[in-house]
């Protein structure tokens, strides 16, 4: 008898409080659609030094880029290209070098979620070279990720001594 | 016979506190009753507080993630309407706002927390002591779990009806760690009162 009135109350307290609780919930569904963006901020290009005489003029080119690609079909690249000549003659030239083979080269260097692109040498103007592919979904780090591009030039002593300069457009997209 | 008596006694005594707990909790260690009903809904008995559907509108409030670094506001406020019908002058009503998801759905890179709400405002029309105010009047950051924030709260006033408004702003911290892709996070709303 004890363990039945017991029992009989457990039921009528849960029975009670089972009825008081009613649990159902509107919704909002915020609705996302987070954009293809890419940006690139290109650093300081020193300028060019040699080590000893008549070796190549080498110097780099740091920079920070942004991205996010779609997740499923999206990609991206940032690439370089010259848009003009070295300025003055009788120096280093894209397209006319002095000498055969007095190339601008350059070695690209990116870390993830880029995959870095070959190096090569720069003769054409208004040509994209790659430096950096990435696939779908990828996103960069908030504060961005970072690569840069080694430059190296042939030091012809044909060159005229003098300061000569050209400038470097990097390209950076994402789909 | 006089234990079974004892007994008898008790169960009579648990059953009714679980019925004072089901009408209206008198003191505040009782917990308050989740009064989000889908239709209107009535306690048995007289006396007993009831709350209308909890309406959210619009349905669906979209954000373009087009900036990242920057605040994205959403495409609209969201509207939260409910009734509460024979209240207490005195007892408190509470919306509560949440999400149940750590992330976005099919974007996991944006979590939860890229999302901040404030209350815009907060209005009752009914009178009879009731009132309605905005809890948080500055972006606050949205909680993966329910019930979440307490948004606004107010008066539940007197018996007579009373219709409760409270609207509410989100907004998005866009970023460049989220991957491109469109995805839903349903926000929860669940009004207490005691």
């Amino acid at each position: 008898m004890k363990k039945t009135l017991m029992v009989a109350s457990l039921v009528m307290l849960g029975a009670a409080i089972s009825h008081a609780q009613i649990t159902s919930q509107p919704t909002t569904t915020l609705n996302l659609t987070v954009g293809n963006e890419a940006a690139i901020v290109v650093g300081t290009t020193n300028s060019f030094t040699t080590s000893t005489t008549f070796a190549a003029y080498i110097t780099s080119t740091p920079f920070t880029y942004y991205i996010r690609t779609s997740k499923s079909t999206g990609t991206g690249n940032i690439s370089v290209q010259f848009d003009n000549d070295w300025a003055a003659t009788g120096g280093p030239s894209i397209v006319a070098p002095l000498t055969s083979g007095d190339y601008l080269s350059y070695v690209n260097t990116v870390s993830n979620p880029g995959t870095v692109s070959a190096a090569g040498n720069v003769t054409a103007l208004a040509t994209a070279y790659p430096v950096a592919t990435f696939g779908a979904g990828a996103s960069s780090a908030i504060a961005g990720n970072t690569g840069s591009v080694a430059w190296s030039l042939v030091n012809d002593p044909k060159y005229a001594q003098g300061s000569y300069s050209v400038t470097a457009t990097f390209t950076i997209s994402a789909s | 016979m006089r234990t079974c008596i004892l007994f008898a006694a008790m169960a009579a005594l648990m059953f009714a506190d679980g019925m004072v707990w089901a009408q209206r909790p008198i003191t505040s260690k009782h917990q308050p009753v989740l009064a989000v009903p889908s239709t209107r809904q009535e306690l048995p008995g007289n006396g007993f507080t009831a709350v209308s559907e909890l309406r959210a509108t619009p349905g669906t409030i979209s954000f373009t993630a087009n900036n990242p670094g920057s605040t994205i506001p959403g495409g609209s406020v969201a509207t939260l309407t409910w009734e509460i019908d024979r209240g207490t002058n005195g007892k408190t009503w509470t919306l509560m706002v949440g999400s149940g998801s750590p992330s976005f759905s099919g974007c996991t890179t944006v979590p939860v927390s890229a999302i901040s709400l404030k209350c815009v405002s907060a209005s009752v029309q009914g009178g009879g002591q009731s009132s309605a105010g905005c809890n948080m009047s500055n972006f606050t950051t949205l909680p993966n779990t329910l019930p979440g924030l307490p948004v606004a709260s107010g008066n539940e006033g007197n018996a007579s009806g009373h219709n409760f408004t409270v609207v509410l702003s989100y907004q998005l911290i866009d970023s460049w760690r989220y991957i491109a892709n469109t995805c839903p996070l349903n926000v929860s709303y669940t009004v207490i009162v005691q």
